[in-house]
């Protein structure tokens, strides 16, 4: 890891550079509080004070609809590609950084999923520093910094940002315009240090998470899950905007005309009614608080003993998004009750 | 990993009963009639293109080469499908998927194989295994039962496995109704296993059936001192992908798809979500 420091006012002249050699994708305002991940036009459009977007970058490298193939009526497999060009992401926070790890390992566990990883093996990040607001809950999943994934990383200081360079590929980067960059100043480590304290303290936000896992287990036949899948509207979108959720539907969508069809995938939500319907009827999540409860342990218990750790960033989207207002804080709170 | 499959053509089918039939496939492709390696118990994701996957198992053995047979039900959208296929008509498969009958703990002991209806399907693969090698195995034993002599897969084959001295296989129906000519039990797959006489304190048991079957059968054995690791059963769910990333064939933390199919009753006791 080399760190150096951009004066603020050159950033433009950086992203501009990263935009000629790659194909950028930034943060950009979408309605009055929200925003989205987009191809860079100008650098005024940048948003770098957003705290997050609605859907998580995860679209870019696992989007929503994806073909996987077509077929013809001699059943010839088509499952060719537009070479993508290499994307640079710029603006991930660490929840979303850490969201696209946990995605990382989820396509990859039992071998590596073609599809997301063509694209995954196509993106370079550059991440940015962020102040919490009243959902982030970051802390406490401990992905409020990340150490891994990024290639470069942005910190927010008064006047210039501090930069983590990880990888061949940050370097690259930098490579692109060199003359912005410089060595910290001990001042400016001094300021990083303060910023890092600062940040730290306005955490409003905290699950007690410690063994978590456990206490959900235990807790398993707890009358809260009936309790909270009342107040559910099982519409699904606490899902949609989770950066870690990984379901996907596989169906073919046939055109009868010209007798070819396509094999597409796309996102689902484990919160659907049919969900882990078979055929016959028989349905192994039918009542609505097993659907409640699986989310949560799936988020929280992560499937720890796959992956070590849970699968929810903290990243505040389904608390934020919900229309019943329910709140993963809450709901732990009263599982440990 | 992939979501795309291979071609291979029907090159025969046959009904079983009413509405079970035996398929069998050749890959088109040559190298991958050669590379086609799997294990008893383990399953593949069947395209009728334009229609969609279904996951079945492989009922051939593993040493039989170039072709897969499957034997499937008429259930739903892809299977009704796969039955209006003409022979020489083309379909997808990818796989194989799933763990499989963990075959190398089983060899050198005794082994008990219990069938409901169609649940003989990954069992067969697992029969065939054992019949190419049967000296790798002590005493074997199969039990299979179904409705009725109707519905019984496989009949034939079932019948010269009856007549075998080297294993010893026992057939039941529910009921016989006025079928005359129905010569075996009629009960319980639960007295087939009393019947074997086999002491079950050290066999390994596999266990393949539909959901209501394995309840009687798992007590039976837990009465006859079968260890709980030993009992080897094949779940069900919901699967889209095979490849342990669609989410859907999840029980608690496993995925039925690649930690599963078989899973041992110890196993899938401590699975959140089982019972
Ligand atoms: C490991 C495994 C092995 C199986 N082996 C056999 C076998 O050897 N022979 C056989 O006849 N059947 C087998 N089945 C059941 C078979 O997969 C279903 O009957 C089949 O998916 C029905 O598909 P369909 O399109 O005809 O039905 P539809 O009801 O139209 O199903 C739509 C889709 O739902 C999913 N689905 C529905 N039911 C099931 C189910 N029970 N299991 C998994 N996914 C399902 C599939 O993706 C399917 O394409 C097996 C299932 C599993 C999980
Ligand atoms: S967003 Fe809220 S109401 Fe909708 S499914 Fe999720 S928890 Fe239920
Ligand atoms: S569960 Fe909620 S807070 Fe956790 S990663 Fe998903 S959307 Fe973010
Ligand atoms: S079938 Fe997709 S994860 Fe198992």
């Amino acid at each position: 890891m080399l760190f150096f420091t951009l004066k603020k006012d050159r950033l433009p002249e950086f992203l501009d550079a990263v935009d000629k050699r790659y194909k950028l994708i930034v943060p950009e305002q979408k309605g009055e509080k929200t925003y989205t991940f987009r191809q860079y036009t100008e650098f005024s459009k940048v948003s770098l004070e957003f705290i997050r977007t609605i859907i998580p970058p995860k679209k870019l490298i696992f989007p929503p609809v994806e073909k996987l193939f077509s077929v013809d009526k001699e059943c010839r497999i088509d499952a060719s590609h537009e070479d993508e060009q290499f994307s640079v992401i710029f603006g991930l926070h660490p929840c979303d950084l850490h969201g696209i790890e946990i995605l990382d390992k989820a396509f990859s566990y039992g071998g590596r999923d073609t599809s997301y990883w063509r694209r995954r093996d196509k993106v370079g990040f550059i991440g940015l520093s962020c102040l919490p607001d009243k959902y982030c809950l970051c802390k406490s999943m401990h992905t409020d910094f990340i150490e891994s994934v990024y290639d470069i990383f942005l910190y927010t200081l008064d006047d210039v940002y501090m930069v983590s360079v990880r990888t061949a590929l940050g370097d690259d980067m930098l490579r692109l315009s060199p003359g912005l960059f410089n060595k910290p100043t001990k001042e400016e480590i001094l300021e990083y240090k303060e910023r890092i304290q600062i940040r730290d303290s306005m955490f409003t936000r905290i699950m007690d998470t410690t063994n978590l896992a456990d206490l959900l287990t235990l807790e398993y036949k707890n009358d809260i899950w009936e309790e909270y899948s009342k107040r559910c509207l099982f519409c699904g979108s606490c899902v949609m905007v989770c950066p870690t959720c990984q379901c996907f539907d596989v169906y073919d969508s046939p055109d009868v005309i010209a007798g070819n069809s396509c094999r597409i995938r796309r996102w689902d939500a484990c919160m659907r009614k049919d969900y882990a319907l078979v055929t016959g009827g028989h349905n192994f999540r039918g009542t609505r608080p097993e659907r409640f409860r699986f989310r949560y342990l799936h988020k929280e218990t992560g499937f720890g003993e796959m992956h070590g750790k849970a699968s929810c960033t903290g990243c505040g989207r389904c608390s934020e998004t919900c229309p019943a207002g329910i709140d993963m804080v809450e709901v732990v709170r009263r599982i440990r009750e | 990993m992939s979501l795309i499959p291979v071609i291979a053509r029907l090159e025969e089918k046959r009904a079983l009963d009413h509405n079970h039939s035996l398929f069998r496939f050749i890959f088109k492709e040559e190298q991958m009639r050669e590379k086609f390696h799997f294990q008893p118990g383990q399953f593949v994701m069947l395209s009728i293109f334009g229609v969609g996957e279904a996951p079945i198992s492989i009922t051939s053995g593993p040493d039989e080469k170039g072709f897969i047979d499957l034997c499937v039900r008429k259930a739903g959208r892809v299977t009704t499908a796969l039955y209006s296929l003409e022979e020489n008509g083309k379909v997808g498969i990818r796989g194989p998927f799933g763990n499989g009958y963990p075959v190398d703990k089983m060899r050198g002991g005794n082994l008990l194989i219990v069938a409901g209806g169609l649940g003989i399907a990954p069992l067969r693969s697992l029969i065939r295994y054992v019949l190419w090698r049967r000296e790798a195995f002590k005493e074997v034993a199969i039990v299979y039962g179904t409705k009725n002599p109707a519905s019984l897969l496989f009949n034939e084959e079932m019948r010269e496995l009856v007549l075998r001295r080297d294993i010893k296989c026992l057939l039941t129906v529910d009921s016989a109704q006025d079928n005359e000519s129905w010569k075996g039990h009629v009960g319980s797959v639960t007295d087939l296993i009393d019947m074997t006489g086999m002491p079950l304190m050290d066999t390994s048991v596999a266990v393949c059936g539909p959901p209501g079957f394995y309840k009687y059968v798992l007590e039976k054995l837990l009465s006859l001192g079968c260890s709980k690791g030993k009992i080897y059963m094949s779940l069900e769910r919901r699967m889209e992908c095979g490849e342990g990333k669609c989410g859907h064939c999840v029980i608690g933390h496993k995925y039925t798809c690649i930690d599963g199919p078989i899973f041992t009753y110890w196993d899938a006791i401590n699975l959140p979500e089982i019972f």
